[in-house]
């Protein structure tokens, strides 16, 4: 297997400690609007750097311009203003042949796999060579070493109608590393996907990225695939980032509204709905206060419901909460209630956890 | 029916073949191409050429709507430029010809924008040239469609080919109008009909046949 590994990549890099692998400088991108002369903006002056060997992941609604943010990268579209750097690259300077060469440098992954079906498994993998004009023997050696990389090796002569989706990714990911790209761009790639098989796509993109150092960038409206693998996330609404950093800072400390509902569809710290129109404003005489508190690092374990129980001496009820781990560090979410007349003394022993812990509402 | 007469109908069938077949050919090498580029040819497409497409859209409909009996006696002086003559088999082969261009190329032109627009995506992404996405993606993806549509054109030219005995093309057609109906034979018409039924019949089936073969969309136990 490790016959994978580039010698001259190395272990993937820290974030900022090598000039990036990708760049954006105030890239734009518009486009006229289908029967008007009014201009459709799908990226508005998106400055960006990721760094060799990262796994960059990039969410946002559709139509938020994810999908155009990533094929400015490999220019299957054209920034309209700005510049896209590949590995210091400029990609809107390079002609056809110019960006041809880029391309195979770069590889690509999509939602709907986008297999030959007239092709076996080995020759969609082998067809990124045949392309760039390897030869007949090097191509069987590298397809050989990629179907033993996705495990497929049984599946060569399949074609892709007979392949279950996840299958059909692996041969996806396999072709698009069959040039042994620097570069790996993930479009959806596991939005067609059930969640069991999204994990173990997502796995194999890991293990990938670990044993030969490609950069990834992936997009997706999935909070969990970027909770799963990205190191770092863009945040995008409206052809903006409008909220970027460490997966773990963002998932801990989402700035904007789109950010902390992303977040929630993945940790559940939204309010259960039949809570949440029973909430009210004020304190209600000899009711509860409901509160929210945030685990997050070094913190998330302390023993907090037992110290607000045992240690304050409150009747402590949980209403609901999730931990969960983001990149091996534990983060989670706690929606408890409390005597309304404990409050300020609970909120007291929270901060002095080190956690953060608000307020919500009250409860009769 | 005398053995004269079998003859007759053994000529008439190779002749309505042999005339079918060099007009399919002829048809696939200049129509493939024509309808490969009206394929993709339109705006934002592989070889942008939005004038060039429109223009030979308006001449393919034109050459299709023209009845064939019309296109045949319409070029006969193109026909006798070609072929030196405008009488007899190898004259006819012309209009045929001329005839299945155009229908050839909107076949192959629907095939190929069958094709599923991800496929062109992902092959320029992997760095693809233009002629390596037509050569290595476009035409094998659509070969089924393909072939059934070239089965369809052969059917349609045995259909037309009967219209060539108004030039003295020959073949079953020319065959059935001079003995069956214009000699009271009717037992020859029955025996025309009867093959051309049994031609058609063959050629459908096995045109299918090979459709389903090269389509590898189909999962297969």
């Amino acid at each position: 297997m490790n016959v994978l590994v580039r010698v001259d990549a190395g272990p993937p890099a820290r974030a900022g400690s090598a000039p990036p692998a990708i760049r954006f400088e105030a890239v734009s991108k518009t486009y006229p609007a289908r029967g008007s002369d009014a201009l459709v903006t799908a990226l508005d002056a998106v400055s960006l750097a990721v760094a060799p060997g990262e796994i960059y992941g990039v969410i946002g609604r559709s139509g938020a311009g994810k999908s155009t943010l990533l094929r400015v990268i490999n220019g299957l579209e054209r920034a309209s203003t700005g510049r896209v750097l590949v590995d210091g690259t400029e990609v809107g300077a390079l002609d056809g042949a110019g960006l041809r060469a880029l391309r195979r440098r770069i590889g690509m992954i999509f939602q709907h796999f986008n297999l030959l079906s007239s092709r076996t498994v080995f020759d969609n993998i082998a067809f990124p060579l045949e392309l760039a004009g390897a030869r007949p023997p090097a191509i069987r050696a590298r397809v050989e070493q990629l179907l033993d990389l996705v495990g497929l090796e049984d599946k060569r002569g399949r074609y892709p109608a007979e392949l279950s989706g996840g299958q059909k990714q692996r041969v996806g990911i396999a072709r698009a590393l069959a040039t042994e790209p620097r570069v790996l761009l993930s479009d959806e790639a596991t939005s067609a996907l059930d969640p069991e098989t999204t994990r173990a796509i997502l796995e194999l993109l890991r293990r990938v990225n670990a044993l030969t150092g490609v950069t990834i960038v992936l997009i997706t409206h999935e909070m969990q695939v970027i909770k799963e693998i990205a190191g770092r996330v863009a945040v995008m609404e409206a052809g903006r980032i409008i909220e970027e950093g460490a997966v773990y800072d963002v998932f801990a400390r989402p700035r904007t509204a789109t950010a902390r509902s992303f977040v929630a569809s993945v940790t559940g710290s939204g309010v259960p709905a039949d809570l949440a129109g029973e909430l009210s404003p004020q304190p209600i005489g000899g009711g509860r206060a409901v509160l929210r508190i945030v685990l997050t690092g070094a913190q998330a374990t302390a023993p907090i419901v037992s110290q607000l129980a045992r240690g304050a001496g409150i009747d402590v009820q949980i209403l609901s909460g999730q931990v969960d781990r983001i990149g091996g560090v534990p983060f989670g979410n706690l929606l408890l209630a409390v005597p309304a007349q404990a409050e300020a003394v609970a909120l007291d022993l929270v901060q002095r956890h080190g956690l953060s812990g608000e307020v919500l509402g009250y409860v009769a | 029916m005398s053995p004269e007469l079998l003859g007759l109908v053994a000529d008439a069938t190779g002749e309505t073949l042999y005339m079918v077949a060099v007009a399919a050919l002829l048809g696939t090498a200049l129509g493939l191409p024509l309808g490969v580029f009206l394929a993709t040819s339109g705006r934002g497409e592989l070889f942008e050429a939005v004038a060039l497409n429109r223009l030979l859209g308006v001449l393919v409909n034109a050459t299709r709507s023209t009845p064939f009996i019309i296109l045949v006696v319409a070029i006969i002086p193109f026909t006798r430029l070609i072929a030196g003559t405008s009488i007899g088999t190898n004259a006819a082969m012309v209009p045929l010809t001329v005839a299945a261009i155009p229908f050839i190329a909107r076949i192959i032109e629907t095939a190929v924008r069958e094709v599923d627009q991800g496929l062109i995506e992902a092959s320029r992404a992997m760095g693809a040239t233009p002629l390596q996405i037509v050569g290595k993606v476009l035409l094998p993806e659509a070969r089924p469609a393909i072939v059934l549509g070239l089965t369809l054109t052969v059917v349609s030219l045995i259909g037309y080919s009967a219209m060539v005995g108004a030039v003295g093309g020959g073949g079953l057609g020319d065959l059935g109008i001079r003995y069956g109906y214009q000699r009271f034979m009717p037992e020859v018409m029955a025996v025309v009909v009867l093959v051309l039924i049994v031609l058609v019949q063959t050629l459908q089936s096995a045109g299918e046949a090979l459709a389903r073969h090269v389509n590898k969309r189909i999962r297969r136990a």
